[in-house]
């Protein structure tokens, strides 16, 4: 039997395009199942993208977040430096010179806001990449393999899911020092687990569909079924997974610095402003209310980019 | 001649110092008091002093109303570091919770002048290196022991012994060695220095805080044998959480009405590491007194109308120092130098203290904070001179360095202002902040060899008042202190020290002084951008608290109003 024949083909247009990837010698109906499905596959995308573009939640979301990634790029072109400091002039409410005030040390509260979304868009996204990364291979073989191999993986996986997040992160920290490269592997790693939990849930409903069958009888090795066959086919839960563990990640890395684990002054993060401006909340509520506003804000936003991508891929 | 005639000889030389303008009515009564010179002695020496009463100095106990007996007071502040050990004691903590149950040969008053506790009087000879003290009569400890020379004695040889780790060793040592001290009879110790001390009073009072006189028979934990002489009994002591204390009902305190004493029925220390939680607490009332006041985060309590802010002329410091052990500190003063001139002193006092405190120069001997001192050289800001300076130094082109400090009152403030203020002379300063923690831990085989404030190659440490500027020299300048950060030796200033130490003639003492300011402003093995004002916050019915501010809190006095 013709492994790569059309009608043993998992519909699916992305498999389609897995096997035809790998294959040697093609046939003229193969050719033209290739390119309907490769022309299905651009009719989702564009379903896709069109209805992300009609979600309003998701909307809201994206332009926030692209809000606070361009002021974490941009923002020191057009504000004051974050770490200027003006003795004479701390804790100042806000003015025209200052929008939203100065802190204890007399720097711009606007500046420190705007650009203190910075750190925390590097220490996210960052450590949200390393955990689906590093979930997904622990998911992968669990899910895969079955057995006694997903058995020790995922009571491994449940010790994990048992420990609170901020004080292992607190632990592992102490331990190791502190650092933007600590805190996104630490947080990547602690994130892990719920990751593998998803992908492996995944991996389960499609290790048995034809087209994983198919590439096994074709003798493919288990990492290409995982990584080439299965992998694609279960993005849409690992993309939403994804964002749901960037919004987490968010607020992990703004409570590790507001409990001083994370940057070290004179950081803008907003974690860390929030942790050191507190004392000054009863006579500067303006020097914690702005980072802890923008930060409340990137947090809900990347909420609602989840919420909107779930709904759509729903559809 | 007799001692009487020294010390006549002594009061007629400070009387004549002070008509010639070369001390002031307040430092005459410092001096008077260190000398064990009386009350009245001292009051005969204003008056032949004459001019008019200077403006005193101390708490704002304005219209303070007749004492209330009973009642318990609840004080709040941060946890000892260690459940308090009287030998080695060095954090706040630790100290005011002592303070509460053990007493001192001497106490310091508002001034930093001398006044009785367990000694009534203390006398030096002719040669400033034998001095006597006469110690108090009918008191006795807690468990009913009687206080006697021996318990001096004791307490003082265990903090001579090195084997105890006791930082008190710093301020003696070269001073009194093991031995030097006697009981001439139960009620009268000699102590036989190892040369001329004109300050040695001070060595054996409230202001070397590890100087706490406990019974002979104390074996170690004070917590699980609070025995003491001091105006109440520890009862109840859970760590990192709160200390119990009643009332000692023996105690032998009277007041000036002949009152027993305390008037108070108890006090607890409620133990709250983070500052604003603690002005949160005094601000809703849970809590009565909070012994020192952080001014940053704490200018909400000065409009409180509930509470009170007292402003005490204090001395603390943050020390920055330079660790001349290693690089790149060791062997180049041009770089500490061009540390110390791109400090803007007078924006860090008014960013850190509102511009409460008094400017520092780098030097010990400042005389806004300790009159008499020689006059310093002030140190502007001035950034040729800093790159100047760090050209001679072998950086041309700047260099980074890192200041260690604990995330610990306002310290994370200062090392941003000094990182800030270094950038445009080239000196980028890497900020290593530690737990307050972390930053005083260390190996217990080898603390002060491991510890980060005595190791790190530039920290910032806190240290409270210190009654002279002699003090804070033996702490930390010295080169065998256990508590010098920056590990500096400069032979020629140790000599004069020495001769300082020695020397009870006034005008000897300020030339002498003023060399030393200068070798350790010039060599800038610390730097010292300023003397902190202390402030003490109470609810407003809350009076009689004595002591300068910082951690002393004698609450003997103290008393609540309806």
């Amino acid at each position: 039997m013709d492994v790569r024949s059309p009608d043993l083909r998992e519909p699916d247009p992305e498999a389609v395009e897995t096997l035809a990837d790998g294959e040697v010698g093609h046939q003229e109906p193969e050719l033209e199942a290739d390119a309907a499905a490769a022309a299905e596959q651009r009719r989702q995308r564009r379903f896709l993208f069109t209805a992300l573009l009609r979600s309003p939640t998701f909307m809201t979301g994206l332009v926030i977040v692209l809000f606070w990634v361009f002021m974490g790029l941009f923002s020191t072109a057009f504000t004051q430096s974050p770490t200027s400091i003006d003795a004479m002039a701390t804790l100042q409410e806000p003015s025209a010179e200052h929008w939203f005030g100065t802190d204890d040390l007399g720097r711009d509260v606007l500046a420190r806001t705007m650009a203190g979304a910075r750190t925390v868009l590097y220490i996210a996204p960052l450590a949200t990449v390393l955990a689906l990364l590093w979930g997904s291979i622990v998911g992968l073989v669990s899910g895969f393999y079955r057995g006694i191999t997903d058995e020790i993986i995922m009571r491994l996986v449940d010790v994990l899911l048992a420990l609170p997040i901020i004080i292992t992160s607190i632990l592992i920290l102490s331990l190791l020092g502190r650092g933007m490269a600590i805190i996104i592997i630490t947080i990547g790693a602690l994130f892990t687990p719920p990751v593998s939990r998803t992908v492996r849930s995944a991996v389960i409903g499609e290790r048995e569909r034809e087209y994983v069958m198919a590439a096994r009888l074709r003798g493919e090795r288990s990492a290409f079924v995982m990584a080439r066959e299965i992998l694609p086919n279960i993005k849409e839960p690992i993309i939403v997974e994804g964002t749901i563990r960037l919004g987490y990640a968010v607020f992990t890395a703004a409570t590790l610095s507001f409990l001083g684990f994370g940057l070290a002054p004179p950081s803008p993060d907003w974690g860390l402003t929030i942790a050191t401006q507190r004392v000054f909340l009863q006579i500067a509520p303006w020097a914690v209310l702005f980072p802890a506003a923008a930060l409340a804000s990137l947090v809900v936003a990347v909420n609602l980019i989840t919420d909107g991508l779930g709904r759509v891929f729903s559809k | 001649m007799t001692t009487d005639q020294y010390r006549r000889e002594y009061a007629e030389h400070l009387i004549e110092q002070c008509k010639k303008g070369h001390m002031t009515r307040r430092q005459l009564l410092v001096r008077a008091s260190v000398f064990g010179l009386s009350a009245t002695v001292a009051g005969q020496m204003l008056a032949a002093c004459g001019g008019s009463e200077e403006e005193t100095t101390g708490g704002g106990d304005s219209g303070m109303p007749d004492p209330v007996m009973g009642g318990t007071i609840k004080l709040i502040g941060p946890a000892p570091i260690t459940d308090p050990d009287p030998v080695t004691i060095y954090d706040q903590g630790g100290i005011v919770l002592v303070y509460q149950f053990l007493e001192y040969l001497i106490d310091l008053d508002n001034s930093n002048g001398l006044k009785p506790k367990l000694a009534e009087s203390w006398t030096p000879d002719e040669t400033g290196s034998v001095w006597t003290f006469n110690l108090r009569q009918g008191v006795t400890f807690n468990d009913g022991s009687p206080f006697e020379a021996e318990d001096v004695i004791t307490s003082i040889e265990r903090v001579l012994d090195p084997a105890n780790g006791s930082g008190a060793l710093s301020q003696l040592s070269g001073v009194l060695s093991p031995g030097g001290a006697r009981a001439v009879d139960q009620y009268t110790v000699e102590f036989t220095l190892d040369k001329p001390y004109a300050d040695f009073p001070y060595m054996v009072s409230s202001g070397n805080y590890n100087t706490a006189i406990l019974s002979r028979n104390y074996t170690g934990d004070i917590v699980k044998n609070p025995v003491g002489t001091g105006p109440f009994m520890l009862t109840d002591y859970v760590t990192k959480q709160k200390a119990t204390f009643v009332k000692n009902p023996s105690y032998w305190g009277k007041d000036a009405e002949g009152r027993q004493l305390p008037y108070l029925d108890g006090m607890e220390y409620v133990m709250v590491e983070d500052n604003s939680a603690q002005n949160l607490q005094l601000q809703s009332g849970a809590v009565d007194v909070q012994p020192q006041t952080v001014f940053q985060g704490a200018q909400a309590l000065f409009g409180d109308p509930n509470l009170r802010v007292d402003i005490y002329p204090g001395t603390g410091i943050r020390e920055v120092a330079f660790n001349m052990n290693v690089e790149p500190w060791k062997d180049n003063k041009a770089l500490r130098q061009a540390v110390a001139y791109c400090l803007d002193r007078e924006a860090i006092n008014q960013a850190l203290y509102d511009g409460r405190s008094n400017l520092g120069y780098d030097t010990f001997w400042e005389p806004t904070v300790f009159p008499g001192s020689p006059a310093s050289t002030p140190r502007a800001q001035d950034y040729d001179k800093a790159k100047q300076l760090l050209s001679d130094a072998g950086y041309p082109d700047g260099l980074d360095i890192t200041l260690t400090h604990a995330k610990y009152l306002e310290n994370p403030q200062y090392a941003q202002l000094i990182q800030d203020q270094c950038k445009p002379a080239g000196i980028n300063v890497k900020l290593d902040q530690l737990s307050y923690e972390a930053y005083y831990a260390g190996d217990d085989a080898d603390y002060y060899g491991t510890t980060p404030w005595l190791n790190a190659p530039m920290t910032i440490t806190e240290w409270g008042s210190r009654p002279a500027p002699g003090i804070f020299a033996a702490a930390m300048l010295l080169p065998d202190a256990v508590w010098s950060s920056s590990h500096w030796n400069n032979p020629e200033w140790v000599s004069l020290f020495d001769q300082y130490q020695s020397t009870a003639d006034e005008a000897s003492r300020t030339d002498i002084a003023a060399q030393l300011s200068s070798i350790q402003q010039d060599d800038t093995p610390i730097l010292l951008a300023f003397y902190i004002t202390q402030l003490r916050t109470q609810k407003k019915n809350v009076y009689g608290i004595q002591g300068p501010g910082s951690f002393y809190c004698d609450l003997s006095q103290a008393f609540m109003t309806a």
